[in-house]
């Protein structure tokens, strides 16, 4: 990787995670941290599906290791998942577990044929 | 009373509190993403490198970000602890990364990957939580 891809792949990591952070405090504070992680993950997804259907081009490592990969998170969702005593009973954190799958996985693969028609 | 709450500003409005944490989360961030993407390359060229490189930044980050919210840093400022946490943990870790590596393996491969990053990654963040606890408690203990 050239200096210049890195350079370009760290800033656009810090501007997906300051908008990853902007999403969570406009949400949080209705008490919607999950559904700002389940935003974040579900767009951040669908971002990079639709990049990886294009040909490659000079932004496409920024883009998908930069800025998909710092809008989006694994180990705030992983902390919202471990069970505690007397919290979420574990078929409510199942079904979070699921949801990020399920649409996670799904918009990145729509996402990924609906650029491939079109290219 | 609300009068003068409201002079603080909302929680969510972009006071100077709120531009030095949303400046740590950026920086947090470039560094987050930096030790992923080298994460990333040093394992470049071996069979399944790319699932691998991300399986061990996520277990990790989880294990890391669950300690860190679990110990709370009370001696650290609001922007460092965003900076640690929403910023290099946040940003260490990956989601979009998970989903592409789903969608380009074969049905097996998928179904496996999925079962290891969140068996591991909920094992890692369970720990991580125990350790941050322990450690808080002991710290209190010792005051």
């Amino acid at each position: 990787m050239s200096l210049m891809v890195l350079g370009l792949t760290v800033a656009l990591g810090a501007l997906g995670a300051v908008i990853r952070w902007l999403v969570w405090l406009s949400l949080n504070r209705f008490g919607r941290a999950r559904l700002a992680i389940a935003i974040v993950n579900i767009a951040g997804s669908a971002l990079v599906g639709g990049i990886a259907a294009l040909p490659t081009f000079d932004l496409s490592t920024p883009l998908s290791a930069g800025l998909c990969a710092g809008l989006t998170t694994f180990s705030t969702l992983a902390v919202q998942l471990v069970p505690h005593d007397k919290g979420e009973p574990p078929r409510k954190l199942f079904a979070l577990a699921a949801l990020h799958i399920v649409l996670g996985v799904s918009a990145c693969f729509g996402a990924h044929a609906v650029v491939s028609l079109w290219v | 009373m609300p009068r003068a709450k409201s002079r603080q500003g909302s929680p969510g409005s972009l006071s100077g509190v709120k531009l030095r944490e949303g400046l740590a989360v950026a920086l947090g961030g470039a560094l987050g993403t930096l030790a992923r993407v080298g994460a990333d390359e040093a394992l470049v060229g071996i069979t399944y490198g790319a699932h691998l490189a991300t399986l061990t930044v996520n277990v990790l980050g989880a294990l890391g970000l669950a300690f860190v919210v679990a110990h709370g840093a009370p001696r650290l400022s609001p922007a460092l602890r965003a900076g640690i946490s929403v910023g290099f943990f946040g940003s260490y870790t990956t989601f979009s990364a998970i989903s592409l590596l789903v969608i380009t393996s074969n049905t097996v491969e998928a179904i496996g990957y999925l079962a290891l990053t969140f068996g591991l990654g909920i094992a890692a963040a369970f720990l991580g939580w125990k350790w941050g606890t322990s450690v808080r408690t002991q710290t209190v203990a010792d005051a």
